[in-house]
């Protein structure tokens, strides 16, 4: 298997007059062509920020890469170090929105609502293809019938305002897979939608991934999204990965009490028992607590857990869990960095 | 359509042939150019101490038939008879004098935690204010009341002097919770009362209903777009399209036989997980159409996949099924489709054994 893009020990924090928010804390994982890596975590855990600091798209004034690298593996040519590349220089600029494109938690405040959505999908692709604009105007109506825009012909001379939210949804996901991307990373891609557009856009992303054997992150706090299109899985709580495994292994076996605790706080259809919700709620930015993040929440919480912050315990060739119950288990970890 | 009579003797609330119809104005005069249809002719009944879930696509009038209940919203036309001490009484064209002692009895818990209280007040008045608006108890009884309410929905007497933006927001739900159930309610309209929550934080605010309502014996009409919420805490579910009802029965009908394709396609657009791989999304094609300009017929023929020549000319009624009571449905083909549930029997078979 290609692996395209390999995350590890990312950390991003904040500088704020508050003080430091730690929003990514040690993020770790692998990417492979074709295959779809789910990020799950509620509020604030880090993931918007993550796929954020990816596309290098903070300002260093504002938030700084304090530790870890992200490696991207083009398809000709030596890896790219993405924590080492200007954010404003020319190499991000290639790379962005051509061979790593993305799509917002947000349609609107990604589209500019002062131009058609012909014209801001033909910016994506002028800029990153040489091609005439009759061209990019044609290929612009093509990915807009693609991805199931009616009479794309007229559509595409429209402002944002004149779709609907699944349209402008859709209308995103055209200007991301515009320039054919290696790696799509869908930040929340259908949350403020109905299920039946939900359903919808699921299923023309994970048609054109297969179509072209693209790479896919898929971030949302929906477990049953994940469940539906993950490979494997990342679960995130206060900037950290706690576990990471196969997604079957995520909902039959989780290992981490956080993530057993969002699938019994997890409505299910057909279960039919009393919910079990972890106790408390996700503390704020600045209240994060010393040891392990999960300690004031955890049913198994121990002494040392208040102590000191566990970490990552291999626990099979894909399966990570950091948590201090697995240390007994853990295999030697796969790397000792 | 069902007369008020017929139904139950337990019915709190028989709401017969409701609309809505928002006027929709243009131009410097201000005319009336045409009318929004948010709720177009709709009939349920909804029984003492059951919760009835409200489901439907964004803009299928939900909302709207919430905000008639509690009287936010004074329906166009149909009737609302809600059950008080002196019997069967019709709320809908009520002026605000004759509604003040009804109002008492019916409250509405709304989405959004951060906007439905206001921040310049604190937590404790917010919750008493309803008593003060009913003029109930004196200040020290009000006060004892809200302490009793703090503690009932897990937030603690020391929460009194808090300001909303002082909590987190499962914390504010629970205040918008603890005001709504201080004038001790029976019906409560919970509008997407956990769709704004993080799931540990819904899961504790799904169960503090459930416990209230045993407790209280309160009846629940639960708005929601999340069907896996709807299905944890409803005993029967109302499907809603475009304005109309398509289907009610009881929860577990509704996931296991469907009745009506726009509840099928509704079903099978919910992400689900089948073991190692990925299944063939069933999707429906284009989107809501407006509710301006309803299509002719039945109102979701521009999207079903069974749709015949009839559909797309007579509006089907609501009806009862013969063989079951407890169901209706609005489709002309209802006798003759056989369609597909949730969860196929394999799919359950292969999930089921670690269901432990
Ligand atoms: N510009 C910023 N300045 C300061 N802190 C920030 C900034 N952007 C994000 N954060 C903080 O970083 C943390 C992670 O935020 P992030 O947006 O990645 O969360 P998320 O997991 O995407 O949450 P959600 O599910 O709500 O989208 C949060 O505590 C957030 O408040
Ligand atoms: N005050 C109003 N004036 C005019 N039109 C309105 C008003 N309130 C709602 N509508 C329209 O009525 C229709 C039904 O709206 P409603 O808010 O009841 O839908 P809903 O089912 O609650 O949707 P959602 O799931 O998005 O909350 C929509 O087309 C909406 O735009
Ligand atoms: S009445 Fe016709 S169009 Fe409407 S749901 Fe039934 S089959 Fe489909
Ligand atoms: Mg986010
Ligand atoms: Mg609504």
């Amino acid at each position: 298997m290609d692996t395209v893009l390999e995350v590890s020990n990312l950390k991003t924090y904040f500088y704020i007059e508050q003080g430091v928010v730690r929003a990514v804390d040690g993020v770790s994982f692998t990417l492979q062509a074709g295959k779809t890596l789910g990020i799950v975590g509620e509020s604030g855990c880090g993931k918007s920020v993550t796929s954020r600091t990816i596309m290098r798209l903070l300002s260093p004034s504002l938030a700084r890469i304090v530790d870890g690298s992200i490696k991207y593996y083009p398809a000709d040519g030596p890896p790219v170090e993405l924590t080492q590349v200007d954010p404003y220089g020319d190499r991000i600029r290639d790379i962005r929105g051509n061979e790593i494109a993305m799509i917002f938690q947000e349609p609107m405040t990604s589209l500019n609502p002062v131009y058609t959505i012909g014209q801001q999908i033909m910016e994506a692709i002028l800029l990153h293809q040489d091609v005439s604009k009759d061209e990019a105007r044609a290929r612009a109506i093509d990915v807009l019938r693609l991805v199931g825009i009616p009479l794309p012909e007229q559509r595409v001379d429209q402002y944002p305002h004149e779709f609907s939210g699944g349209m402008r949804q859709r209308a995103m996901i055209a200007m991301a897979l515009s320039c054919n991307p290696r790696i799509l990373i869908a930040d929340e891609p259908t949350t403020a939608l109905d299920v039946t557009i939900e359903a919808q856009i699921l299923e023309l992303i994970q048609q054109i991934q297969q179509d072209n054997d693209m790479a896919l992150i898929m971030i949302t706090h929906d477990l049953n999204v994940i469940g539906e299109v993950a490979d494997h899985v990342i679960v995130m709580y206060l900037g950290q990965v706690v576990e990471s495994a196969p997604v079957d292994d995520i909902f039959d076996q989780p290992k981490h009490p956080y993530t057993q605790g969002l699938l019994n706080s997890l409505p299910m259809i057909g279960r039919g028992d009393r919910l079990e919700p972890i106790t408390g709620s996700v503390p704020g930015p600045h209240e994060r607590p010393r040891g392990c993040p999960f300690a004031p929440r955890c049913p198994q919480v121990m002494d040392r857990c208040r102590a000191e912050n566990p970490p990552s315990f291999v626990l099979g060739p894909a399966s990570d869990v950091a948590c201090w119950l697995y240390e007994e288990a853990a295999e030697p970890s796969h790397d000792s960095s | 359509m069902t007369p008020v009579e017929a139904a139950g003797p337990d019915a709190i609330l028989k709401i017969r042939d409701l609309r809505l119809h928002f006027p929709v104005k243009a131009g410097l005069l201000k005319k009336t150019v045409g009318y929004v249809k948010a709720v177009d002719g709709i009939s349920f009944d909804v029984y003492a101490g059951e919760t009835v879930g409200l489901v439907g696509e964004s803009g299928s009038g939900k909302t709207t038939i919430g905000r008639c209940i509690v009287r936010l919203y004074k329906p166009t036309t149909g009737s609302m008879h809600f059950r008080t001490g002196a019997g069967l009484v019709d709320i809908a064209q009520l002026d605000k004098r004759e509604l003040q002692p009804i109002r008492r009895d019916i409250q509405m818990l709304f989405q959004d935690p951060n906007s439905s209280l206001n921040a310049r007040m604190r937590v404790g008045d917010i919750i008493a204010e309803p008593l003060e608006i009913h003029a109930i108890g004196t200040a020290d009884e009000r006060r004892a009341r809200v302490e009793d309410l703090l503690e009932h929905v897990g937030l603690g007497a020391e929460m009194y002097n808090r300001y909303p933006h002082q909590l987190s927001g499962g914390q504010r739900q629970r205040v918008g919770v603890a005001r709504a159930l201080s004038i001790e309610p029976r019906l409560v309209i919970c509008d997407e009362p956990v769709s704004a929550l993080d799931v540990s934080v819904q899961a504790q605010v799904l169960n503090l209903l459930a416990d209230l309502q045993e407790e209280l014996g309160l009846t629940y009409v639960f708005i929601a777009h999340d069907l896996s919420v709807v299905e944890y805490i409803s005993d029967r579910v109302m499907v809603m399209y475009l304005g109309k009802l398509m289907e009610t029965a009881p929860t577990r009908k509704i996931f296991e036989r469907p009745a009506h394709p726009y509840t099928e396609a509704l079903l099978n657009s919910i992400p689900k997980r089948v073991r190692g791989g990925h299944r063939k999304r069933f999707v429906l094609t284009g989107d809501i159409p407006s509710p301006v300009n309803p299509p002719a017929g039945c109102v979701f023929h521009t999207r079903c996949q069974y749709a015949k020549d009839i559909c797309k000319t007579e509006t089907p009624p609501l009806r009862t099924l013969p063989k079951d009571p407890y169901t209706s449905v609005a489709c002309h083909l209802v006798d003759e489709l056989s369609l597909s549930p949730y969860y196929t029997a394999a799919e359950r078979a292969d999930l089921e054994p670690d269901r432990a």
